[in-house]
């Protein structure tokens, strides 16, 4: 059922068993896995059914550091959240990107890819991908012309990824959720602050609130924070009324260790004779699946390099591209799609007048890469506060001489296997050039994914949540969300956050059942 | 990268496809040889962009910046003999190929003006910085 926030009563108390706060990606996923339950479900979301620009304030904050898009469009704040523009990207984690790296601080969740992976297999679903094949072997069974470059697969590999449609969850599943008896979506919901009781042990309610002027309380016997990462953060920062610090954040962990994709050209791939590449081709809207080209963990390791990820695209359509982080500019999310897609749209016409034979011989080389776990790179508060008197965010968002080297790595290592191939060769940007420069170009940008500020840890000194995602020191509290990873790597964050949802939902049903 | 206008294609035993950069020798003894120009170098960048990367080579190795030199060490073969210049090209071009391939497989690569390249091919370019204008 669906209830707007608005029209109901002031000072209602919502009672529910389990309240979900936030409906993107995260919070559809988890309220999708308890339609029928025998219990009720409560799925607060901040904004309504479609883009209205108060509620998208709301996420309005400064950025210091690393330059980074406006943080009021970088998410969007209305049922279904970001997933209502996202471009689809999916693709599971490695099993590296959970170890304990000795070359990368902070690295090493308390879970597995292992762990992971029937999760995986079922989060497949959910953003309408296919079946869970991350080979490309079962690609190219279906599409011979998905031909993988002929480099040696012990250090350079394909990645494959799907591409959701993509799916908006806000249309997509919102019948389901409005429909579902036992789950009661609240929307124009904001929750403002968090209560626990006296010890700090347990959550007591939420509030919320709206630009109404309408203020209500949700109880619940678990609260799972599903808003994003910079939004967890937020929400735990400032429930600071009993714990000065925050809730959460007796280890001064909460919003540190803010991670993205850093998202940019890098190099250039010239080959010897055209070649279309299809493997490693994406089509908006057509393509189900494609490579990019990764390094394996064994050069990884004997390099000490961060785990990243290249795409080729043909450099006759890139080079008439502007950077992302020079399109993605407004306050306004709407507008900042609508450049990209038309840059897109552009790029994309000027270079369809070009012959294969040269679009097919030259491709731009683009990197997709973890950043390292960094604390100082974090989301605070700022003592400016929204419309609803939420302190906003600030994000300091902060890169290291450690990506920059990885990135030259990885271009060296494909470089040197394109030229054992005998294909063509490789040209690095020149920001790349200099080895003594730990400079970012202006056109470094990032792929709008947000992560790690209630990183997962077993100990409560170097995380937020434990291996349950269950904020340490409080029973009934527990985050969803990418916000829960302790390390990027290379692939869109979405498809890992469903299946560490579906494995939350399990684990609260386990418990709730126990309870 | 400028796109060349100024190229010849031929056929070489049936398969293999070369390039070859007209344009005026400097009077060296190796000026008109096919084996100075890299060839797939030669494939994916104009003759400009070879002179810049051979030029850019010779700045960053000074001790290389005489073609003599150049020319004996890329004729020297695995053994350290040096095949002598009157050799057919076919021998001294499949020599190169061999010491390109052996180049990338043991990371004896450099990285001038950007491209991650062999370091015989990129003292081919400086050859044929010196011995093409």
């Amino acid at each position: 059922m669906h209830v707007d926030a608005r029209m109901i009563d002031p000072g209602s108390l919502i009672e529910g068993d389990v309240c979900i706060v936030g409906a993107g990606a995260a919070g559809i996923s988890m309220a999708l896995e308890w339609i029928n339950a025998p219990y009720k479900i409560i799925l607060l979301e901040g904004g309504g059914f479609e883009y209205d620009p108060e509620v998208q304030e709301l996420y309005a904050g400064k950025t210091t550091g690393q330059p980074y898009y406006p943080l009021k469009s970088a998410r969007l704040h209305y049922f279904g959240g970001t997933t209502g523009h996202w471009a689809g990207f999916c693709s599971p984690f490695d099993e590296v990107d959970f170890i304990k790296r000795d070359w990368v601080a902070h690295s090493g969740w308390p879970i597995t890819r292992k762990d992971l992976d029937p999760f995986y297999a079922r989060a497949q679903k959910i953003p309408e991908l296919g079946p869970y094949e991350y080979g490309p072997a079962y690609w190219q069974q279906h599409d011979p012309a998905l031909i993988s470059l002929p480099l040696d697969e012990k250090v350079v590999w394909n990645k494959m990824w799907q591409f959701s449609p993509p799916t908006q969850f806000g249309v997509k599943y919102k019948d389901a959720i409005v429909k579902a008896k036992n789950i009661h979506l609240y929307t124009y919901a904001n929750v403002t602050d968090i209560k626990a009781n006296e010890k700090i042990s347990s959550i007591e309610e939420v509030t919320v609130k709206n630009h109404a002027g309408k203020t209500h309380h949700v109880k619940a016997k678990y609260f799972v924070l599903a808003c994003c990462s910079i939004q967890n953060a937020r929400l735990l920062l400032a429930a600071n009324s009993q714990a000065p610090k925050g809730l959460g954040n007796d280890n001064d962990n909460v919003g540190r260790y803010f991670m993205e994709h850093l998202e940019l050209k890098s190099a250039e791939l010239h080959l010897a004779r055209p070649n279309p590449l299809k493997l490693y081709m994406f089509d908006f809207g057509v393509t189900k699946a494609r490579a990019e080209l990764a390094i394996t963990k064994e050069k990884q390791e004997e390099h000490k390099i961060l785990n990243g990820t290249v795409s080729l695209t043909p450099l006759e359509f890139t080079k008439n591209l502007k950077p992302m982080i020079e399109i993605w500019k407004d306050d306004d999310p709407r507008k900042n799609h609508d450049s990209m897609l038309s840059a897109f749209q552009k790029a994309g016409q000027e270079a369809s007048s070009i012959s294969p034979d040269i679009t097919n011989k030259s491709f731009e080389l683009f990197t997709r890469i973890e950043q390292a776990p960094n604390p100082a790179s974090r989301i605070t508060l700022d003592r400016d506060k929204d419309g609803l008197g939420m302190p906003r965010a600030m994000l300091h968002w902060e890169l290291t001489a450690f990506e920059k080297r990885s990135i030259r790595t990885i271009y060296e290592l494909i470089g040197q296997q394109v030229g054992i191939a005998g294909i063509g060769r490789v040209k690095l940007m020149e920001f790349l050039e200099n080895v003594n420069d730990n400079s970012w170009p202006s056109f470094a940008g990032a792929g709008w994914h947000h992560m790690g500020t209630t990183r997962m840890s077993d100990d409560p000194k170097n995380g937020v949540v434990d291996s349950d995602c269950k904020v340490h020191g409080i029973s009934n509290l527990f985050t969803a969300g990418a916000s829960n990873y302790v390390t990027a790597a290379a692939p869109n964050p979405t498809l890992t956050l469903i299946a560490l949802t579906l494995r939350l939902s399990d684990h609260l049903k386990q418990r709730i059942k126990i309870n | 990268m400028k796109r060349r206008s100024f190229i010849q294609l031929s056929l070489y035993s049936g398969a293999a496809i070369t390039i070859s950069f007209f344009g005026c020798g400097t009077g060296s003894e190796v000026a008109n040889k096919p084996w100075v120009q890299p060839q797939l170098l030669s494939h994916i960048c104009d003759a400009r962009t070879v002179r810049e990367i051979g030029a850019s080579y010779r700045q960053r190795f000074n001790s290389e910046n005489h073609e003599k030199q150049l020319i004996n060490i890329l004729l020297t073969d695995s053994t350290n003999k040096i095949v002598p210049l009157s050799s057919e090209d076919t021998l001294i071009n499949s020599l190169l190929e061999q010491k390109i391939q052996k180049d990338f497989e043991t990371g004896n690569t450099v990285i001038i003006r950007g491209w991650i390249l062999s370091v015989t091919e990129a003292r081919q370019c400086a050859l044929f910085s010196l011995t093409k204008n």
